[in-house]
């Protein structure tokens, strides 16, 4: 596979971090056979300005960018005009399948688009947060803590660079401390922290915001194309999501190259000399060297055997690293230049420990992995990034970040203990390698290609099917490198020459015939200047742009919020409009039903009226009922008051009472006696009437007969008186019975009136006077 | 005298594109009742259309290509098929107007031209660039290269041009809405070499106009070109480029006789390529390589190109 790394700078012209770690990786990967090719730009005078010189190295190429002068402002610095189309130049010339940013500073997010535009493969490994943020140690020029979102902060920042600007011939982004007359200090303190006096210096703050919100936006939106981003700790991952890079960002930890590293001799944690304690790394201010020397005095009558402290590293442009050598001498520690990879088994060889008293949140330092390798526990200032690297008590210690009196106490805890430093040295585990890193990095590149290969395959099964071997033919050669190209074009036209019946031309030849091709690449050159003026200006006005953009954001804003209120106000009365429009309508709705319902209330007034009238009488009705009723009641009370006296008698009279009881039982058989006696009677009287009726009815017809003898009839007469004879005996005979009934029938009511009288009811009683006086059936009596 | 003609589209799947560009023929031929006859040529290689039109343009025919041939094949198909001897090549982005097949066939067989006439475009118009006529080209070496210029003239779309009243004379026809014989085509159809496409009908019309035919734009036939059912709509801008930038130089081989110009084009063809390898430039490289690749192609096929018996314009054979 051809691999490109691209990096802001490279071994030998830079060693830090990146630089090292990205030499190794590319030995790494080309051992596993891949062909590497290193991009990056270095100082060089002696060349033109954005030339490119490749160099073959033992394991890999580099193509350096010649930078040939200084860069006029800060956001050339972070990114070269023309960078970028020689960057593609480079692309096309080498041909590689996977482009791998290491860093983009110097160079610019440009670089991103080449790649991507070449459909190459793209990778960006974050070391830090530069992608979202100029300044990257998230530190402000004072060392005070910088949000990389305050953009305002970001603003002020580069304003106060540009006093150390024009304050020291070079820095490093910093005021170094104890460096600077004080007048220079508070004039920096007041430009990052103060009030920003004038109009004009607003205005200037408004533009600078809106130039790197800009800047900010377009690196952002360039990281977040690439296919992959990553980043070696899981802080510096989570920042990136933060400020907005929108693509994932991966988790990856670096290996290391450390090989050399593993036979230093271990820690001989009884020896009774002083701790000795390593600073490699960069003599920077945010690295926090100073804290060390700081917390040194400290250390002193503190009952231990003491502390040795070794500086080492290579001293930054400013003059921070004289400052460091002046206190270093004063406190009897060894300040060091930069060292080799040669050095640093001995270097840790001869140390107990190594310190990283860095200021700002780190990442992942490779002073760290270097020193676990070598078996050497870590002190590092406690910040979320190197929590992730160092195990407080297991394979080193934190300690709160910049505080040197806590430096002091845990360096002189482990001078004394040195139990302690033989357990932390114990924890140590050995970091992952540069080989483990490269096996992972092969199998993401070969996995992105394979998503870029099958992307390509499914635009070209898009195009119309007669199209794909034209189109396979082009993307062929388009993957060709530059030179190859050429060649085979030279020689097609040589072939082409006897086919037109020309005389091929030479290299010089062309030159020459082409009268207008010096002239052209001069107009091109012009041309190519033009257009990095005109991305210049295009730039600054943009960024104008932008900060008018972002007055008219910010009245819009205003305006919004007015609007917001206003709209707001007007819904409520919008609201209260309705609601007394609907009022409206409900009330004449209702002033119509009113007018409707009072007729109807004043009927229903009169008939209401009558009827109270009504009420009246009956009221008085009521109350003469109830003066009845209470009358009768009083006289129901007083019945009740003799009922209750009688009741009270009956209970006295209860025995009397049931000896009347079993009198009366006798009485009652005889009256049922009595009754049947009298149906007897009165059956008997019923009988003698119809008898008495037929004898009427015989004496009829005797009469009759006897009239009609006497007008002639004699034979019958004397049938007749005999007739007449037997019946009166039969009278006579019934008279008697009935006359001697009648005696029996009063004496017998005599007798049962006398018992009636004392128990019977009134209604037997006048029953029993009714049999006295027996009603008769209506005709004459017999004569 | 009026003569039927055949209307040949070939298409690819866009249905609503092609239903825009057959309403105003199908109008058209009813109106001429002339037997005209309307062939669409599938050459979406999935039989997309056959059914849309069996079902929507019943009076349609259909011929089906059983893959995606592209243009040139896809119209000689059509045309193979094809009942009339006169046939008219259209794109589905073009919409005719009224009365163009009456013009276009008037000025095709007009006997008075010598040569007679090949083929006859009618005035193309981008709509909303009234002023801007697709129709009127010619060709120009410019640097060495071919280059297609579009004249203007002061016409108005619809009347006949004054000085040209038998047709205005042209560079080339239009590959995409073109009247011409079916038995000129089918003798000479366009050239393979310019595979995958452009540049075919500026060949097949310059071959033409070498053997003493005429080649013509009448104004009076006006179509719309709506830019969007072309192959270009379909695939990425750098591919189309290479097709056209490759297409110029094998024109530029087989059509450049006159022996300066062979020379003056060699000469900034080299000239090109130098510049390139300076700056670090390839474009042009890779459209020389395409071209130098498909010649070679040709070279093996036996399908040589004739430079030896080229010809020019004006040059009779």
């Amino acid at each position: 596979m051809r691999i490109a790394l691209c990096l802001h700078a490279f071994p030998p012209q830079s060693r830090t971090g990146v630089e090292t770690y990205t030499e190794a990786l590319a030995r790494a990967l080309a051992g596993r056979g891949h062909d590497l090719h290193i991009f990056a730009p270095r100082r060089d005078d002696s060349r033109e300005h954005l030339s490119q010189t490749s160099e073959e190295q033992k394991h890999y190429k580099i193509t350096w960018l010649a930078l040939g002068r200084d860069p006029d402002t800060g956001a050339e610095r972070r990114a070269r005009h023309g960078a970028a189309a020689a960057f593609g130049r480079f692309l096309d010339r080498e041909q590689p399948q996977v482009v791998h940013f290491q860093h983009i500073l110097k160079l610019g997010w440009e670089l991103i688009d080449e790649a991507r535009e070449r459909g190459l493969v793209t990778v960006y490994s974050a070391h830090d947060p530069f992608p979202v943020t100029n300044d990257y140690t998230l530190l402000s020029a004072d060392l005070s803590p910088l949000d990389p979102g305050d953009l305002v902060a970001a603003a002020r920042n580069e304003r106060a660079l540009g006093l150390l600007d024009r304050a020291f011939e070079a820095h490093d982004g910093f005021l170094p401390p104890g460096c600077g007359d004080q007048a220079l200090r508070r004039e920096v303190e007041r430009v990052l922290h103060g009030e920003v006096p004038g109009e004009k210096d607003r205005d200037d703050l408004t533009q600078a915001m809106a130039r790197l919100a800009l800047e900010l936006d377009e690196r952002r939106a360039a990281v977040s194309r690439c296919d992959r981003v990553e980043a070696p700790t899981a802080f510096l991952a989570d920042l990136l999501g933060a400020q907005g890079l929108r693509a994932p960002v991966a988790c990856r930890p670096c290996g290391h190259d450390v090989e050399h590293l593993s036979e230093v001799v271990a820690v001989d944690g009884q020896h009774q000399g002083p701790l000795r304690v390593l600073f490699l790394g960069g003599l920077f201010e945010h690295k926090g060297a100073h804290i060390l020397l700081d917390a040194l005095p400290l250390c002193a009558g503190q009952g231990a055997a003491g502390v040795a402290l070794t500086l080492r590293g290579s001293r930054g442009s400013s003059d921070y690293g004289a400052h460091l050598a002046s206190r270093a001498a004063d406190l009897g520690a060894t300040l060091g230049g930069p060292y080799e990879r040669h050095e640093l088994p001995a270097l840790l060889a001869a140390a107990d420990l190594v310190a990283l008293p860095s200021i700002w949140p780190e990442n992942a330092p490779f002073v760290i992995r270097e020193a676990f390798a070598a078996g050497r526990p870590v002190i590092a200032s406690d910040t979320p990034a190197l929590r992730e690297s160092v195990r407080d008590g297991v394979d080193g210690r934190l300690v709160d970040l910049g505080d040197a009196a806590a430096w002091a106490a845990c360096l002189c805890e482990l001078a004394r203990d040195r139990d302690e430093l033989a357990e932390l040295c114990r924890g140590v585990r050995p970091p992952k390698t540069t080989a483990e890193d490269a096996r992972e990095l092969e199998q993401i590149y070969t996995d992105l290609a394979e998503h870029h290969s099958a992307r390509r395959t499914r635009a070209r099964a898009r195009q119309p099917a007669h199209l794909a071997a034209f189109s396979q033919a082009l993307e062929a050669l388009e993957a060709l490198p530059t030179g190859e190209l050429v060649e085979r074009a030279l020689a097609g036209l040589a072939q082409l020459a006897s086919r037109l019946g020309q005389q091929p031309m030479g290299l010089t030849q062309a030159l020459v015939s082409a009268e207008g091709l010096r002239e052209r690449l001069a107009a091109r050159e012009r041309t190519a200047d033009w257009r990095a003026e005109t991305e210049r200006h295009g730039r600054a006005a943009r960024a104008d742009l932008r900060a008018g953009l972002a007055d008219r954001e910010q009245a819009l804003s205003a305006l919004e919020a007015r609007q917001g209120q206003l709209s707001r106000e007007l819904e409520s009365v919008a609201g209260e409009r309705d609601w007394l429009r609907r009022s409206s309508v409900d009330l004449q709705a209702e002033l119509a039903w009113t007018g409707e319902s009072l007729d109807d209330r004043r009927a229903h007034l009169t008939e209401a009226q009558a009827r109270l009238r009504s009420a009246d009488d009956g009221l008085q009705a009521a109350l003469a009922e109830r003066d009845d009723l209470c009358s009768a009641l009083a006289q129901r009370e007083s019945e009740l008051r003799a009922l209750r006296l009688d009741h009270a008698k009956r209970d006295e009279s209860s025995s009397a009472h049931d000896e009347l009881r079993r009198a009366y039982e006798p009485l009652c058989a005889a009256h049922e006696a009595l009754g049947a006696a009298y149906n007897s009677l009165r059956g008997a009287h019923e009988a003698l009437q119809l008898h008495e009726s037929w004898l009427r009815g015989e004496l009829l017809r005797v009469f009759e007969v006897v009239q009609n003898e006497d007008s002639g009839d004699c034979e019958a007469s004397d049938e007749i008186e005999s007739l007449v004879a037997q019946a009166f005996e039969g009278l006579q005979r019934w008279s008697t019975e009935l006359d001697w009934r009648a005696g029996e029938m009063a004496a017998a009511t005599e007798e049962s009136q006398g018992l009636g009288a004392r128990l019977l009811p009134s209604a037997l009683q006048r029953r029993a006077d009714s049999w006295r006086k027996p009603s008769r059936p209506s005709g004459e009596a017999p004569s | 005298m009026k003569t039927p003609i055949s209307i040949v589209i070939p298409s690819l799947a866009d249905r609503e594109l092609l239903a825009m560009a057959l309403t105003p023929v199908l109008d058209e031929v009813q109106g001429r009742a002339l037997g005209d006859e309307v062939i669409v040529v599938d050459d979406s290689g999935s039989g997309a259309l056959e059914e849309f039109l069996a079902h929507k343009f019943a009076s349609v025919r259909c011929v089906k290509n059983s893959q995606n041939l592209g243009f040139g094949p896809a119209l000689l198909a059509g045309v193979q098929a094809a009942r009339c001897e006169l046939f008219f090549a259209m794109n589905p982005d073009i919409r005719v107007g009224p009365g163009i097949f009456d013009c276009l066939t008037e000025t095709l067989l007009a006997e008075t031209l010598p040569g007679g006439v090949y083929a006859v475009s009618p005035y193309v118009l981008l709509p909303g660039k009234e002023a801007a006529a697709e129709s009127l080209p010619e060709l120009v070496q410019e640097g060495g290269f071919p280059v297609i210029r579009h004249r203007q003239l002061e016409l108005t779309p619809g009347e006949t041009h004054p000085d040209h009243p038998a047709g205005i004379p042209v560079a080339f026809a239009l590959g995409g809405a073109m009247l011409m014989r079916r038995s000129d085509f089918l003798e000479r159809p366009f050239d393979p070499l310019f595979e995958p496409f452009y540049w075919e009908d500026v060949d097949a019309s310059q071959v033409a106009l070498a053997a003493g035919r005429q080649v013509l734009c009448d104004p009076r036939a006006v179509v719309e070109h709506h830019l969007r059912g072309t192959i270009a709509s379909r695939v990425p801008e750098r591919v189309v480029r290479a097709a056209i930038e490759k297409n110029r130089l094998l024109f530029a081989w087989k059509h450049l006789a006159d022996s300066d110009k062979r020379r003056q084009h060699f000469e900034a063809l080299s000239t090109r390529v130098v510049e390139q390898a300076l700056a670090e430039e390839r474009e042009e490289l890779i459209w020389l390589l395409l071209a130098l690749e498909q010649l070679q192609a040709f070279d093996q096929a036996g399908q040589a190109i004739p430079i030896d018996r080229i010809v020019g314009p004006g040059t009779p054979r």
